[in-house]
């Protein structure tokens, strides 16, 4: 293949070898033409503590918009860039203001006072006229198509928002509600002028955040800039910040071992060894208020029977589970919420391992060998798929046998409303850490587990209508021990939040309810 | 002679190849090599294909362990030779279930799944293929565009949107690969079909009075069968390494059912630190995938070399 | 008359690209699977559901739905995506030269590989050497390829650290991925390129050219690969299925940003108009390749123009 004759050429005619030989070349060029590595910016001198901030995270924010967004994890990059009126603080519970400077009781709402001076990312400010039309736009039956169904439900108490000043507006929930504050906490605050844009605002996001959007690519990465006129000054401490979206585990985690990125989320229990065995890396953990238990169907065979729900309590191995599956990080549940947060009971007890006794309940409730449907997401949840795996070995070995469906969440999620499954594995959280945000898990109305409780009911009413705290934990520590001691699930552990970091990285810190910010953070 | 698409070509018969075998082919020692290897493709393929289809049958009592018991307290311990126990030979799984025990009842998933994709397949391939080929005309017309139309989809996508519709089950994974995979042995079948037409014995057997049926059943198939077996093996090599890539994107056989593809999904997780979960069911499928190719190059390579051009 | 048969194949590939579209409408819409129950997590209110529904027009009867899909196909509109909440057109074209790219690449290093091996395999039939690459070629076809990309990404990224081990944006990012796809490639290309080439050694017009008194190698060259070509180039064709499967796997290891994943995530999520705006897509890059490779078939070989 070494000798090449000279072809006579035809005039006007290019051969088939020439033309295959110049798109080659073509193609080439065209490919080197690319940086082999990513060029490096000059330093300049700034006011930021550094210039760029790379983070991987296993979720896509998907439409940065919180009133269109189906993600909830998604909100912590949002925030980002368009702020709520006030946010939680996870330790305590205690609600505080940020785009609203301070708010009051009335007799069918609530009022707010917002902050002076604060700019949007357009240079327009804030005013009462943006955070009614963010409200308004969520209710507008013409925005059905693009808003977020979960969101809409939860603004369907409100049934006006008036402006009484530049700064002042009232919202209108009909009677009032103590817990609706805390809703507000998800919601990130636009301007008014976004009315124009309707779903298309997500494209590129207005909002007065630390940070201004640059660029969002879908499945790859979110990259924002600091926006240099934040209220808060001092903030933020980084000049760009590029959100690296990682959903493979194994390729996160590579890419926090080869410094591509500070900081990822989500960390495997079983690769924190990994991570610490590194002088320059390190892992955070965090209880998060997410409870992951078992839920049984209710309202029909077996698990009618309460006695057959607490036989499964025993039934599971949660500190098994806890220790071996979660590497002994979060916590075994005690109560219905954690600690933090209002009307905490501590007089409950978690119920041991035991499934002696769990035969002898099933037996006694004359089901001794039992088969159902369970289900179980995979992917959504710390190791949920192990969890499942685990849950069923354990019910066989008392005699409840499963048909086994384990799939992705949204799948998963469908089967759940439609009745599918006789027991299912799920994590509630309580977003807006108050134990109203429990009454879409245990009110009548809206039980997936099909759980029924006129007690409960009128005890979660009566929460929402008093503004004296002090009764309000009364009610809830009593609501607590009934939901508890009525074991609609299988109780199991709150869910940690591991993250792996980079030693450089300065001002961050995990969080109990899952957020995410790094708008206080740098790399040292 | 109608004018047929490159596929079609490519897909009954090469027209590049002269009319006649090819004689002399280079030296001697050469050809009795080839002939070596093939046959010791066929051999060797044939034999661990065995060994694999015994494993399958027997695996309650060839397994030391049950597949599917779990023990939390012996979760990711190395295989024997590496610090663990006798107990768990290959190691245990991140639920400290026996990594040999799984691999060994996985036979099973991989070898009813392309067993039953291929059959079903085949079946639905060959009853088209040969109607097409022996009736021609509108029949045929209509059965080809269906299989263009099958063959202009993204088979994969179909498979995916099928499986994540329909939800994932041994029952609906064979569905799966029965629709994707047809089109092949349709195509072979009416391919080999077409040629065997215009021999004599079939314009004999027609003189003699015999029914299409007649003819069909006993002269065509049984010659068409032998192509269509070589690909179903190189078939059953490649449903069973996409059942694995199906079990990798959570839509495979639903856990925890042991299979293959189950068990390099979960061992992906921890590839670094406990290498035996994926490596020894990735070993399987390799091994049982070559088995299946190196048996239908063996057989292809023996039989008809006029087949060396088709794909 | 070449023309004739040319619009008969234009006519051809539009009912078979009508027939895809159908059956996946249908495939969608059939199978149990609410995409509004997705688009709601937990503590959605029925009415709120029951609101977005009508809006989106799901609850209106089957053939007026579909009549309202062709009637937008036929203007260009693929719909918006249920989740993003953007035109699909839109997002697939920004996805579309990320998986071109992959699979370009892709496809090049295969071709690169496969094909002097199956030349080599050829020239020296019976050798050990080619009994060798035979049988590595086979063994490649039989590996998995996800396994294949994380064991690449562990021992270059993280062990040795000379590649980077996600994303894309820079050559280096190509590299792992490419090497990946290739390798559900190589072992079928190589052995093709072997047969065919050996045919076509065993020709009629072989021996003529040799006793001509031509090289071996110029007779090869000139003659043979032309000719063993053809099924070769069918193979690239007919495995435009098996590139964009393995493309989809390799996405989602790499968290390469193309259709694969765009595909993955949209039926995960029962976004049917981004599906169906993807399996369109992937139906039209088939039929169009498909007529380009009987194109180029006629071109190649001039038996086939008078047949």
């Amino acid at each position: 293949m070494n000798v090449q004759a000279r072809k006579p050429r035809r005039s006007g005619v290019i051969g088939r070898r020439t033309l295959f030989k110049s798109a080659l070349l073509v193609g080439s060029g065209a490919l080197l033409a690319r940086p082999w590595i990513a060029p490096r910016r000059a330093r300049a001198a700034s006011a930021y503590q550094s210039e760029q901030l790379v983070v991987g995270i296993s979720t896509d924010p998907v439409i940065l918009d919180t009133r269109q967004s189906q993600n909830t994890t998604g909100v912590s990059q949002i925030d980002h860039i368009l702020e709520p009126l006030a946010l939680l603080n996870p330790d305590n519970g205690k609600l505080v203001g940020v785009l609203a400077e301070s708010w009051e009781p009335t007799s069918s709402g609530w009022r707010l006072h917002l902050r002076h001076g604060v700019k949007f990312h357009n240079g327009q400010e804030l005013a009462a006229e943006d955070v009614k039309y963010t409200l308004d736009s969520i209710v507008d039956p013409a925005n059905v198509k693009w808003v977020q169904p979960t969101i809409r439900g939860k603004m369907q108490r409100l049934v006006s928002v008036q402006v009484q000043d530049r700064y002042t507006c009232t919202l209108d929930t009909g009677g009032f509600s103590r817990a609706f504050l805390s809703t507000l906490t998800q919601l990130g605050i636009v301007p008014a002028s976004a009315a124009a844009q309707g779903a298309s605002f997500a494209q590129h996001p207005i909002g007065t955040g630390p940070y201004r959007y640059v660029e969002f690519v879908s499945g790859s990465h979110l990259t924002v800039e600091a926006n240099p006129d934040y209220w808060q000054k001092g903030l933020p401490k980084t000049r760009r910040l590029t959100f690296r979206i990682l959903p493979e585990n194994q390729t996160r985690l590579a890419a926090l071992e080869s410094g591509e990125v500070s900081y990822i989320d989500n960390v495997p229990p079983d690769a924190i060894a990994r991570i610490k065995g590194r002088a320059d890396l390190d892992v955070m953990t965090e209880t998060t208020s997410r409870f992951m238990h078992i839920q049984l169907l209710n309202d029909h065979k077996p698990f009618d029977n309460r006695n057959v729900r607490l036989a499964v309590n025993y039934a599971i191995d949660k500190y098994g589970i806890w220790r071996g599956i979660m590497g002994g990080l979060g916590e075994i549940t005690t109560a219905p919420w954690p600690s933090s947060m209002l009307g905490f009971n501590n007089q409950l007890k978690p119920f041991p391992y035991d499934p002696s006794r769990a035969k002898r309940l099933l037996d006694e409730a004359g089901v001794s060998s039992v088969h159902i449907k369970y289900g179980g997401p995979d992917g959504r949840y710390l190791n949920d798929k192990q969890v499942s795996e685990a849950v069923i070995t354990q019910l066989q070995a008392v005699g409840i046998t499963a048909d086994v469906d384990i799939r992705e969440f949204g799948a998963f999620f469908q089967n759940v409303f439609a009745h599918k499954y006789d027991a299912f594995l799920l994590g509630y959280s309580y977003a807006g850490l108050d134990p109203d945000n429990a009454r879409e898990f245990w009110s009548s109305k809206s039980s997936l587990a099909d759980y029924k409780n006129p007690d409960v009911d009128r005890l979660f009413a009566q929460g929402d209508a008093t503004s004296n705290l002090t009764e309000a934990a009364d009610i809830y520590r009593r609501l607590a021990a009934i939901v508890w001691n009525d074991v609609p699930y299988a109780w199991m552990y709150y869910q940690p939040n591991i993250s792996g970091v980079s030693r450089r990285l300065r001002g961050w810190a995990p969080r109990k309810d899952e957020l995410i910010y790094f708008t206080g953070a740098w790399l040292a | 002679m109608t004018r047929r698409t490159l596929s079609q070509h490519a897909m009954s018969r090469s027209p590049v190849l002269s009319a006649r075998k090819p004689e002399g082919t280079g030296p001697r020692a050469a050809a009795i090599l080839t002939r070596l290897v093939s046959s010791r493709g066929v051999t060797w393929g044939g034999c661990t294909i065995m060994l694999i289809a015994l494993m399958a049958l027997l695996a309650p009592w060839v397994a030391p362990r049950d597949p599917y018991a779990s023990t939390l307290l012996a979760r990711l311990s190395p295989p024997a030779w590496g610090g663990g126990s006798a107990g768990y030979l290959l190691g245990s799984d991140e639920l400290g279930r026996d990594v040999l025990s799984r691999v060994i009842f996985g036979t099973r998933i991989s070898l009813l799944v392309g067993l039953f994709s291929v059959i079903g397949a085949g079946i639905v391939g060959l009853t088209l293929g040969v109607v097409a080929g022996f009736y021609g005309g509108v029949a045929d017309r209509i059965i080809m565009l269906f299989t263009d139309t099958m063959m202009a989809f993204p088979l994969v996508l179909l498979a995916l949107a099928i499986v994540a519709l329909l939800g994932p089950s041994l029952r609906n994974l064979v569905i799966v690969f029965i629709i994707t995979s047809w089109v092949l042995y349709a195509r072979m079948s009416r391919g080999a079909t077409l040629e065997l037409r215009e021999r004599e014995f079939v314009a004999a057997s027609r003189a003699l009075g015999a029914s299409d049926l007649r003819l069909l059943v006993r002269h065509v198939v049984p010659n068409v069968l032998g192509p269509l077996l070589i690909v179903a093996s190189f078939g059953i090599a490649q449903i069973i390494t996409t059942e694995a890539a199906l079990g990798f994107l959570g839509l495979g056989v639903p856990p925890p059912v042991p299979s293959w593809g189950n068990m390099l999904a979960d061992g992906r997780e921890y590839v670094d630190t406990a290498w035996w979960i994926s490596v020894f069911p990735g070993l399987a499928l390799m091994i049982t995938a070559a088995a299946f190719n190196f048996f239908g190059n063996g057989v292809r390579d023996l039989t008809d070399p006029r087949l060396r051009n088709v794909v | 008359m070449k023309g004739g048969s040319l619009l008969w194949r234009l006519l051809h590939a539009a009912i078979v690209l009508c027939g895809v579209l159908t059956v996946v409408f249908l495939l969608l819409r059939l199978t149990p699977g609410d995409p509004v129950l997705l688009m709601v997590s937990p503590d959605a209110p029925r009415s709120a559901v029951v609101a977005l529904r009508h809006a989106l027009g799901f609850d209106q009867p089957l053939p007026v739905q579909f009549a309202d899909y062709f009637a937008h196909l036929l203007r260009g509109d693929l719909g918006t995506s249920l989740r993003q909440h953007r035109p699909v057109s839109t997002l697939i074209l920004s996805r579309l030269p990320a998986t071109f790219e992959l699979a370009g690449s892709g496809m090049l290093l295969a071709v690169i590989v496969a094909v002097p091996l199956g030349v080599f395999g050829a020239i020296r039939r019976g050798s050990m050497m080619d009994v060798l690459t035979r049988t590595l070629a086979l063994l490649a076809q039989s590996l998995p390829t996800f396994w294949m990309g994380i064991l690449l990404i562990i021992v270059f990224a993280v062990h040795w650290r000379v590649l980077p081990t996600s994303g894309r944006g820079t050559v280096a990012q190509l590299v792992l991925p490419s090497v990946t796809l290739s390798f559900t490639m190589i072992g079928l290309l190589a052995q093709v390129t072997r047969t065919a080439l050996l045919e076509v050694l065993d020709a009629d017009y072989m021996r003529t050219g040799r006793a001509k008194g031509l090289s071996n190698a110029i007779v090869l060259l000139r003659h043979g690969l032309r000719n063993a070509l053809i099924p070769v180039i069918t193979l690239v064709g007919l495995q435009i299925g098996t590139l964009l499967g393995g493309a989809i796997i390799t996405e989602s290891v790499f968290s390469w940003p193309g259709i694969g994943l765009l595909a993955i995530n949209a039926i995960d999520q029962r976004d049917y108009p981004l599906v169906q705006g993807v399996v369109a897509l992937a139906g039209v890059v088939f039929v169009v390749i498909n007529f380009l490779v009987d194109m180029s078939y006629t071109y190649l070989d001039p038996r086939v123009r008078y047949t």
